[in-house]
């Protein structure tokens, strides 16, 4: 298809640990589309945030491919690699304690030398509005925010280098569910508004289905069920997947009777 | 009969920037044999409660008013060395995360030989592994002599937590507190260990009070549910009532804001950014 916008193929990542060998990833294919929300779930162990650390290229993979655009993916290439951002579970721990607000936001504006110096605190304010915050957080640290503002402020990061995809590992897990809704509705207004495509790495799946249209279900490091989201939630096919939609803790009876 | 009972309880902390106010005259009541939880946003108070039963908070900077009644007994009034023997033994407590809260240095076994004689000397060394057995089958554990001479790390997070459950009733404790106990699980996981839980309560016909901030699992264990927000309650019923008819708007808010797996939408809220605080407490 020529809208593909990430293609994943046979993608395996081997550790090794002492004498023996740990498959985290374990020949994993897959395509994304432009504009998809993508979610891939799994327990812990399962290999989900390893695939997420090898599409960044934190982790270097062992073999198969992974291409953008067609173009294998390079992280040499600075180019290719602002294409793709990331946003952690955590903000507290992902922000650095010691840099104001705008010395967090800019950073990756001069790295990647995204704008000319001149308009740069425009651009950082910019980012600040596209999360509903404004400059007056631009001389603030992160230990003075809220959890749900920290998000933000990463998200805010993540948008600065112009991205085609963002990568986000457990978003919300450590947010309180208004604050975590509010988020959520975020994200879906960023996405619209920048035309933007989603991997969501998560173990909550009620979110999942809230929010993508496609879902990979990840155990032990294989995909065991792919399709798209209300396929996998109406009709799953493979025992892990009921066996995980089973246990996901529910508050009304009619989400209970939508169990597999 | 009523096992625990809080009557407007207040804890302040004092600190260089003034006073947090952490409860604000909270009530609840735990009956013999009932499950109850306890269900909050982070920062609600609903850890301080916990603490605050077990004695835990304690100091100068601290200050605290009211009356936490367990079997007529006020444990605010006693000295340190009393809430000590109810401590792990009469009351008993699960937290969130069970790696961390085991001892890395020693076995399992030794660990809960500690739990045990720190509140008593007296037992049979002969039958005391029989019984450390027994408690691990009772959650569930399939190989216990495995899991009794292992390590912290040598045990899955569901295996842990299920050690820790184990390690709390050794006493035979008749209130056992749980903070969170499975937020840290993954949901396989937690269902299996909500349930176990569920039965080994029932069957020693111990109370239980859960702090939770996921209603979802609140809703599948609970018998009677209070909603704390701020440090006050702001609605208590059977969780029967609480999901059904909620009655306050926070709780109602809550309810709408969690995201639903038969909809393909995120949830949207009647009202936002309200005063709960306003509306008094809602009881059923």
């Amino acid at each position: 298809m020529s809208n593909t916008l990430l293609k994943v193929e046979n993608l395996t990542k081997i550790f090794k640990v002492g004498m023996s060998k740990v498959i985290a990833v374990d020949d994993v294919s897959f395509g994304i589309d432009k504009n998809d929300s993508v979610s891939i779930v799994g327990e812990s162990g399962s290999g989900k945030t390893t695939l997420a650390n090898l599409i960044l290229g934190v982790e270097t993979l062992t073999s198969g491919s992974i291409k953008f655009e067609n173009n294998e993916l390079d992280f040499k290439n600075k180019e290719l690699r602002k294409k793709i951002q990331f946003v952690q579970q955590n903000p507290l721990s992902s922000l650095n304690p010691k840099k104001t607000i705008y010395q967090t936001l800019e950073l990756p504006l001069k790295i990647h030398q995204i704008c000319p110096k001149k308009e740069i605190r425009d651009r950082v304010i910019k980012l600040l509005q596209y999360v509903d915050l404004n400059e007056n957080y631009l001389e603030r640290h992160p230990y003075s925010l809220s959890g749900g503002q920290r998000q933000r402020i990463s998200i805010a990061r993540a948008l600065a280098c112009e991205p085609e995809i963002i990568i986000f590992d457990e978003p919300t897990s450590a947010l309180d569910v208004l604050i975590q809704l509010k988020i959520l509705n975020l994200l879906a207004e960023i996405k619209e508004k920048l035309n933007l495509t989603y991997i969501f790495i998560t173990h909550d799946l009620a979110v999942v289905r809230n929010i993508s249209n496609k879902t990979i279900v990840m155990n032990k490091g294989k995909i065991v069920e792919m399709n798209n989201t209300k396929k996998v939630f109406e009709s799953p096919e493979s025992e892990y997947t009921k066996e995980l939609i089973r246990s996901i803790p529910t508050i009304t009876d009619a989400e209970e009777k939508s169990k597999p | 009969m009523t096992l625990l009972s809080i009557r407007n309880l207040e804890v302040q902390f004092k600190h260089y920037e003034g006073v947090t106010k952490a409860l604000k005259k909270i009530s609840l009541d735990i009956k013999e044999g009932e499950k109850v939880a306890l269900v909050g946003e982070s920062g609600s108070g609903k850890s301080v409660t916990a603490r605050m039963i077990l004695g835990l908070l304690s100091n100068s900077n601290i200050k605290k008013n009211g009356e936490i009644f367990f079997e007529n007994i006020d444990l605010l009034k006693e000295s340190s060395s009393q809430i000590k023997q109810i401590r792990g033994n009469e009351i008993s407590m699960i937290f969130q995360d069970p790696v961390s809260s085991l001892n890395p240095y020693f076995t399992v076994k030794k660990q809960m030989l500690q739990a045990l004689e720190n509140h008593t000397k007296d037992y049979d060394k002969n039958t005391i592994e029989k019984y450390f057995v027994n408690l691990l089958k009772d959650v569930k554990i399939e190989d216990p002599e495995r899991v009794l001479n292992s390590y912290a790390f040598q045990l899955s997070g569901g295996m842990a937590q299920r050690v820790m459950i184990s390690m709390a009733l050794i006493n035979n404790p008749k209130l056992i507190l749980a903070d969170e106990p499975t937020t840290a699980l993954d949901v396989t996981v937690q269902k299996n260990v909500l349930s176990i839980m569920k039965d080994v309560i029932s069957q020693k016909k111990m109370s239980m009070l859960l702090i939770s901030h996921n209603l979802g699992v609140v809703r599948e264990f609970a018998d009677k549910i209070y909603v704390i927000y701020q440090g006050r309650i702001l609605e208590e019923g059977s969780t029967e009532k609480i999901f059904n008819s909620p009655g306050h708007i926070y709780t109602q808010t809550l309810l709408q804001a969690i995201p639903k797996i038969n909809s393909s939408k995120l949830p949207s809220l009647d009202s936002e950014n309200l005063d709960y605080l306003s509306q008094p407490k809602f009881t059923h």
